[in-house]
């Protein structure tokens, strides 16, 4: 079952990078989104979306306001960043954080922790 | 004369009785004079009516009695009476004693001992007299003892005070170039003495007297500060120690919080009880500023590091090759890029750079080739921090291509490089750039998508929300990058390090 996942990140490079390993493991991207408004935008628009991976800085802007609208949502999210956790605010901080650079292996195992078993 | 004679005299008078260790020889003289009187006596017989004994030994005993004292006198009554009482009392040349013989003898005996208790009580007197004289002798000396004391200490007094007021003329001066200021606090009176630096510190006017209230110090200090610094000033007051800390004052002209480093130290009065606080004020804002400033700029240090330790993960992740040797020629010329758009960045302390100065540093394999054939034309286009690594990288690859497949892969082929800036009144400025080759060999379209192509395309696109297109024409690739200005200029709204970034 293909999975939805929002991916917010600003570093062009890495959403690639991060898209095609999405891809490969076989998810659907929704985005790459640039910045919070983006983000905001793709999360309202989208039909279906099972997680996220967000980078906590978004064009100079904090990522809390999409972390919040997940959470909202109920949609469990994971946190990339080249921070410190301590330097993250809570909403951020409570959520896993991986840690620039993040190798892919890394993050799809990530991601397939916060998803449910897939039901059929 | 008279003077000195006296002096003299007094001298010889002082020293009476004579011989006083002398004891044989003071029996000597005694007995001689005693003799001495006898034969005057016995001469001047034949001169005198009868009836006069005694007449020469008197003054025998009060010389003896003067020159030897009281019990060689006692002595020399003694012999003389005998003396008298057996030549000159009649009847001659005995001691018999009858009436009258034992009247004239009760006589000579009292008469030599008024003599006797006269000359005691002198030469006590004068005794008295010598010992009354050492003694303010003594005192004399020790007056004059006191008073050289008591100078000495006066200059020594003074000497310290002129040296207390440089000392304290020096602190002052010291103090008020390094911005400490200075205070004392009553503890019994609650009164707080400030120097004008204080007064400077926390933004008060000055009183005429330098006084201040304790309430009115406590109130300058910020409300969450305010209980510690009081209970902590109480604690060093009732140790009688010494406390340094930092707390937070709210100033009292402009309202703006300083960071204040403190410290303090206690003095007792003579009854050991707590009497003063010294202590000293410094501001230190603007080193919490800088510190603070430094945590931040740290932490961006770091996002940044790994953000491209990130993107270099991805470059190496994109990047092909058949073998180690082509992988590392094209991944090392790829970092190199980025190292050269980074560098450029530090060097504008990503304040932005200018299109053709990127362009320039990416193109700085082919510097020779600037102005001849390969061209550039644009108006001055200052780029965000975030656009020029993504731009760099574009041209980079751009500019690989050309020299092994493009233009720069012969002796004739062209670049133009060409710029602008488009007003639509609308939605805002656009901002285009042209990558036109010429002369090259025929152009054939690549068969492969590769990283190359990502970068130029994709990547560019995502970085600035542009539109790409790329014609493989067949006279020369012509690529295209339309974005809005706003995502490639750089007015002033991106500085990164000021605008607060945060995760």
């Amino acid at each position: 079952m293909t999975r939805h996942i929002l991916l917010a990140e600003d570093e062009a490079f890495l959403a690639i990078l991060v898209t095609e390993a999405l891809e490969d493991a076989g998810h659907a991207v929704i985005g790459p989104c640039q910045t919070v408004a983006q983000a905001l935008a793709a999360l309202a628009g989208a039909e279906r979306c099972d997680a996220a991976v967000i980078d906590a800085n978004l064009r100079g802007a904090s990522a809390a306001p999409v972390a919040e609208a997940l959470a909202a949502r109920g949609i469990p999210f994971l946190v990339t960043t080249g921070y410190l956790r301590s330097q993250l605010p809570p909403v951020l901080a409570g959520a896993p954080v991986l840690s620039k650079p993040v190798r892919m292996a890394e993050l799809t195992d990530a991601l397939d922790g916060l998803l449910p078993p897939a039901s059929g | 004369m008279d003077h000195s004679s006296g002096v003299l005299s007094n001298q010889w008078l002082e020293r009476l009785p004579v011989a006083r260790d002398r004891t044989l020889a003071r029996l000597a003289a005694t007995i001689g004079l005693a003799l001495l009187a006898w034969a005057v006596r016995t001469l001047a017989d034949p001169l005198l009516p009868s009836g006069f004994p005694y007449v020469t030994f008197f003054p025998a005993v009060i010389i003896t009695s003067f020159l030897f004292g009281v019990r060689f006198g006692a002595l020399s009554a003694l012999l003389c009476g005998l003396l008298a009482w057996y030549f000159f009392v009649v009847p001659l040349h005995s001691f018999q004693i009858s009436f009258n013989v034992f009247v004239a003898l009760a006589f000579y005996a009292f008469v030599a001992a008024t003599d006797l208790a006269l000359i005691h009580w002198m030469q006590t007197a004068n005794r008295q007299l010598i010992d009354q004289r050492e003694l303010n002798r003594e005192l004399a000396e020790a007056k004059a003892l006191i008073v050289r004391e008591l100078e000495q200490r006066i200059r020594e007094r003074d000497e310290v005070t002129a040296h207390l007021i440089d000392s304290q003329v020096q602190t002052q001066l010291a103090t008020q170039t390094a911005g400490i200021g200075l205070w004392q606090w009553n503890v019994r009176t609650g009164e707080v003495l400030w120097d004008r630096t204080m007064f400077a510190l926390y933004g008060l006017p000055p009183t005429p007297d330098g006084l201040v209230r304790y309430s009115d110090y406590i109130d300058s200090l910020h409300p969450d500060d305010a209980a510690q610094q009081h209970a902590s000033l109480e604690r060093t007051a009732a140790n009688g120690g010494q406390s340094e800390r930092e707390f937070r004052i709210l100033r009292r002209d402009d309202g703006r919080i300083c960071h204040i480093r403190a410290v303090e130290f206690a003095r007792a009065g003579p009854d050991g009880r707590p009497l003063w606080v010294v202590g000293t004020n410094l501001d230190v804002s603007e080193q919490r500023k800088r510190e603070a400033q430094v945590r931040m700029l740290m932490g961006e240090v770091n996002h940044r590091a790994k953000n491209m330790l990130g993107v270099v993960m991805a470059v190496a992740h994109q990047t092909g090759g058949a073998d180690h040797d082509q992988f590392m020629a094209r991944f090392s010329d790829r970092i190199a890029s980025l190292a050269a758009s980074q560098d450029l960045l530090v060097m504008s302390m990503w304040n932005g750079v200018e299109l053709a100065t990127l362009a320039r540093a990416q193109l700085s394999h082919f510097e020779g080739l600037i102005g001849t054939r390969i061209r550039m034309a644009g108006p001055p286009a200052l780029m965000s921090p975030a656009a020029v690594q993504a731009i760099g990288m574009a041209l980079h690859e751009l500019t690989t291509n050309a020299s092994k497949y493009g233009a720069l892969s012969n002796d004739a082929g062209c670049i133009e490089i060409g710029w602008a800036r488009q007003t639509d009144g609308e939605g805002g400025d656009r901002f285009t750039i042209t990558w036109r080759e010429s002369g090259g060999p025929a152009v054939v379209p690549p068969t492969r998508r590769g990283f190359g192509s990502t970068v130029t395309g994709r990547m560019v696109q995502m970085s600035v929300d542009g539109q790409v297109t790329t014609d493989f024409a067949p006279g020369g690739l012509v690529w295209r990058l339309d974005c809005p200005a706003a995502n490639i200029i750089d007015d002033g709204q991106a500085r990164l390090f000021d605008h607060g970034a945060r995760p």
